[in-house]
């Protein structure tokens, strides 16, 4: 090895350090038998994992969270699908425009978004609460959705829906029978990444709950405020297992589709 | 096919900022009754009172260092990867770089404070090796606030430098090469005007979300490190929904005036290095 090299194998395994220890602290301090929450851990338990599931109201926050990334996950890729389709299938004015739209909800700051969403929620005499936080969710995944099912079907070779045509094939039938199929597995990838955002979104819900609907990461936030149990730091390592799962698998969908 | 993305996005997106900026022009009464009577009430405010300026521009400034650690952790680490790793090695490495990204913003968040809360990991191995007597206050102030953007905010520019470096032609390294130039002098002669685009990029997407973070200063940051994202929250909850509002009609202005002069800025250096 050269020494330029052991160089950067000594930087890379520096910051991979510095990036894992803080979420490693979380996952282990979850195994401590003691309340404290800090190193260095003389017993290991699983007790805080056992509180966790007569939680009640955890349970129910997780509930909502579940619920509430399936829908907005599906809705996201179902809009992002009909935006995919709508700027790599057809020329039309003002396309530049649209996809520029697109990506301000990702550049907007998330605290503008959940304010304005709030101030909308309440001109229309609605109330906060699942409704309020599914449409938040939604607008929030659309963008990731769409640009992944763009990168989808930009790889997806149009001769199949030209032939299919030539066969006599309608406009329908070419997307359910040719297009759908042959770009599932970024659909797919587009829904999990749509649920991981969903799932770990905290800005936009902060606005957008209501005092008996609380999404998860809501529910860990007010109880950090007070201070960081192991209980909590138990609900975090499931998420962050499941999220890290999730983005695996969507990764995974998303790039298999290029070989 | 178009309709129903576009009407998502005027119907959740469009229309309520526009609300917002309807109600920023409106103001409440002393029993937070909302007056809807159009003035600039509330953006004199906003301009004058010497609370939100100062706030405006220590959360700038914030976002400014953290945008400047973020590249100088990352170019160097992207150049790093790109250099001494098999393809495939690269790729696994990068992932994992980009994967704790996607983990809740809020759990990432508070795990710091688990590395240098009082009795924090780094406060635990100070006060275990004898090097200091009392726990540091690391917390609650604004490096720390700064340590939790960059933290969050580092994948973010990653990814687009990472991606520029991947886009040098070897054959151009070569050349500077044997024509004779240093490792040194090839990364800041060769290098660097390449990745150009790619780091303007990466402070572009840094600096605007960590400008009007409101989670990091609201854990991390205490009193002292209140950020104007804690300020919008602070009006609202207060139920002065016009004074949140125009605030974050600035916010979304100061927004514009960054996007602008950082691609005006990118014309300049490119047609600097040009020469």
């Amino acid at each position: 090895m050269r020494r330029s090299e052991a160089g950067s194998v000594t930087m890379v395994a520096f910051v991979y350090a510095l990036v894992y220890l803080p979420i490693a602290l979380v996952v282990l301090t979850s195994f401590n038998e003691a309340t404290i929450t800090t190193l260095p851990i003389r017993a290991y338990s699983l007790k805080w994992y056992e509180a966790l599931l007569s939680n009640t109201r955890t349970l129910a926050a997780l509930r909502v969270s579940i619920e509430l990334g399936l829908l907005a996950s599906a809705a996201a890729t179902v809009l992002g699908l009909c935006a995919a389709l709508a700027v790599t299938r057809h020329q039309f004015r003002g396309r530049r425009a649209f996809l520029a739209l697109m990506t301000l909800p990702m550049v907007a700051p998330g605290i503008v978004l959940g304010v304005s969403l709030l101030i909308f929620i309440r001109t229309l005499g609605l109330k906060t609460g699942f409704a309020a936080l599914l449409m938040g969710h939604t607008l929030l995944a659309l963008p990731y959705c769409t640009f992944i099912i763009v990168a989808s079907l930009a790889r997806f070779d149009r001769n199949l829906e030209d032939a299919a045509r030539g066969l006599g094939a309608g406009e329908w039938t070419v997307l359910r029978r040719v297009i759908l199929p042959g770009i599932s597995s970024g659909l797919l990838g587009a829904m999990l990444f749509g649920f991981t955002i969903s799932i770990g979104e905290f800005v936009v819900s902060f606005f957008l709950t209501s005092a008996g609907i609380t999404t998860l990461p809501i529910r860990i936030y007010s109880i950090v405020k007070v201070g960081i149990t192991p209980e909590i730091n138990a609900v975090s390592t499931l998420i962050l297992a499941a999220t890290l799962l999730l983005t695996i698998a969507a990764l995974r969908l998303t790039w298999s589709q290029n070989k | 096919m178009l309709l129903p993305p576009l009407l998502t996005l005027a119907v959740l997106f469009v229309l309520p900022i526009l609300l917002t900026a309807a109600y920023s022009l409106w103001s409440v009464d002393n029993d937070y009754q909302l007056v809807r009577e159009p003035g600039f009430t509330q953006y004199r405010i906003v301009l004058t009172d010497p609370l939100y300026r100062s706030t405006l521009f220590n959360s700038a400034a914030m976002a400014f260092f953290t945008t400047v650690v973020c590249a100088v952790i990352a170019v160097p680490l992207a150049w790093a990867l790109a250099r001494s790793f098999s393809p495939r090695m690269r790729l696994l490495l990068i992932v994992g770089l980009i994967l704790p990204g996607w983990i809740s913003v809020l759990i990432r968040t508070y795990s710091m404070n688990l590395v240098i809360g009082e009795s924090g990991l780094l406060n635990w191995l100070l006060l275990a090796s004898g090097l200091v007597a009392s726990p540091l206050r690391i917390l609650f102030t604004k490096p720390a606030v700064v340590l939790g953007l960059v933290y969050i905010y580092l994948p973010y520019m990653l990814v687009p430098i990472y991606a520029a470096i991947e886009r040098i032609e070897p054959a151009v390294l070569e050349a500077a090469e044997n024509l004779g130039a240093s490792p040194l002098r090839r990364f800041r002669r060769v290098v660097i005007p390449l990745i150009l685009p790619g780091i303007v990029a990466g402070c572009i997407i840094t600096f605007i979300p960590a400008l009007g973070e409101y989670l990091v200063p609201n854990l991390l940051g205490g009193l002292q490190g209140v950020m104007y994202g804690n300020l919008i929250a602070t009006a609202f909850q207060s139920y002065n929904w016009p004074l949140g509002s125009a605030l974050s009609v600035v916010l979304l202005v100061a927004i514009a005036v960054v996007l602008f002069a950082f691609s005006r800025l990118a014309d300049l250096s490119r047609s600097l290095l040009a020469e």
